[in-house]
């Protein structure tokens, strides 16, 4: 132990000095048993004034009982936050990544989730994880990408929160799909309600709106489908008879035509008062 | 909020209305117009290379809202109006369903006319049916300058007998 005081000649030992070196051991306790070779038993006893808990071991196998954990043989494993917060959200526990290269899109940090399985392994389980998908400096946005397990392969992304708000599920159903469930293929990919002279009341993921006659309209959507296999459901709106029917000829990825016409027979296009639509298909 | 006006090679007008939630944060209007025009272009390419006026959708928004003869606008000098001699036709078109309906209305009486009815009144069944169809080709709506004219216009309808 290096030496905290040295006296010299015909100086006094006050108490005040045997008072500061014992509260210098006291609070650095662990210091005294730095480097620790063996195990450490606080023995129900709380370790406080702790700065920071650093690992020096780098092993990236989580399963194979060398990467650096905190364990708990049972219960639950708390992290809490004691203030004065009354309407404001704690964060009592944070995971920060840094790194030592040049950030880039993608880079991000989550938390891994670990259980055993059948094999009495643990394996992952799931992930969380915050992505970047833009790292400019002051102009960062993120994502959160949950990542889950399936079939016993390595995690997969099954759906995002993006930082604009929306939701992504990462996936197609498969059959039969399960029940009350978000998919890729059960998610509207536009709907509008607007009148007969392209005047757009509300809408989702439209462009534009072009009155090409009486009872002819081409909607031009924002984000193309991936194909011309969509679906368009709609009714036209009108105080006498009406039917709306989609032009064959006028469906691209980006557009369509619909057609609405009167009762008349032979029947004439003729405009309803508003049309309602919507589409389902693959982007 | 602006409207495009495109015309095809025969005349007639494509309007084109912007969708309000399609602007991006912080567009300005002539951009968001732009930008709608060029992917509206882009996703119907077979209008590509029709002439384009944009307006101000208050200026056109009287006449967007006459739907009655809309197939005949057409873009002059960069003005949306009616093209009047498409007008008429259109209005001959509705003179003719007009007739094409009565005269639908009039085939069970002639029939009737025919199976009951005495000499005369078959005779007068029959020119009133001929009257009908001489209908059309006696109008002339050449004389009538303006839509809401043209949409007043009615024919001398022959009386059944």
């Amino acid at each position: 132990m290096a030496a905290v005081k040295t006296f010299l000649a015909a100086e006094v030992l006050f108490a005040s000095d045997l008072n500061q070196l014992n509260t210098n051991i006291l609070n650095n306790a662990l210091s005294l048993i730095s480097p620790l070779t063996g195990n450490l038993a606080a023995g129900d006893n709380d370790i406080t004034g702790l700065d920071e808990l650093q690992f020096t071991n780098a092993a990236a196998d989580p399963t194979a009982g060398t990467t650096p954990r905190l364990r708990n043989n049972a219960g639950t494993f708390k992290v809490r936050v004691q203030d004065a917060r009354t309407a404001t959200t704690a964060r009592p526990f944070g995971v920060i990544a840094d790194t030592s290269g040049a950030p880039a899109a993608s880079l991000g940090v989550g938390v891994l989730f670990e259980a055993e399985s059948a094999d009495e392994v643990p394996s992952s389980f799931g992930a969380l994880d915050f992505v970047a998908s833009d790292i400019g400096a002051g102009t960062e946005d993120t994502d959160l990408v949950i990542m889950a397990r399936t079939a016993g392969a390595a995690l997969a992304e099954v759906g995002r929160a993006t930082s604009l708000g929306g939701y992504t599920p990462a996936a197609n159903s498969t059959s039969p799909p399960a029940a009350h469930t978000l998919y890729r293929d059960n998610v509207p990919k536009f709907w509008l309600r607007c009148g007969v002279a392209a005047d757009v009341t509300d809408s989702f993921n439209i462009t534009s709106v072009a009155d090409t006659g009486a009872g002819l309209v081409t909607v031009t959507i924002d984000r193309d489908f991936a194909n011309t296999t969509y679906v368009v459901v709609g009714v036209p709106v009108a105080a006498t008879m009406r039917s709306l029917q989609v032009d064959a000829s006028g469906i691209a990825a980006g557009s369509f035509q619909a057609d609405c016409f009167n009762g008349d027979n032979p029947p004439i296009t003729q405009d309803p008062t508003t049309y309602m639509l919507a589409g389902y298909g693959d982007q | 909020m602006h409207v495009h006006l495109l015309t095809r090679p025969d005349g007639s007008v494509i309007v084109v209305g912007l969708a309000p939630k399609a602007r991006r944060d912080g567009e300005a209007d002539a951009t968001f117009a732009a930008r709608v025009l060029a992917r509206t272009l882009e996703a119907n390419p077979a209008w590509k290379d029709f002439p384009v006026v944009t307006v101000e959708r208050a200026t056109v928004e009287p006449l967007l809202a006459n739907r009655r003869f809309r197939n005949a606008w057409t873009v002059t000098a960069g003005v949306l109006t009616h093209d009047m001699v498409k007008a008429r036709a259109l209005r001959l078109t509705e003179i003719r369903a007009e007739r094409d309906r009565r005269l639908a209305t009039s085939d069970a009486p002639m029939l009737r006319t025919q199976e009951t009815g005495t000499g005369p009144q078959i005779a007068a069944m029959t020119a009133y049916r001929q009257q009908l169809r001489d209908v059309p080709q006696a109008i002339d709506l050449s004389g009538i300058a303006t839509p809401d004219a043209l949409a007043a216009f009615e024919p001398t309808w022959p009386v059944s007998p």
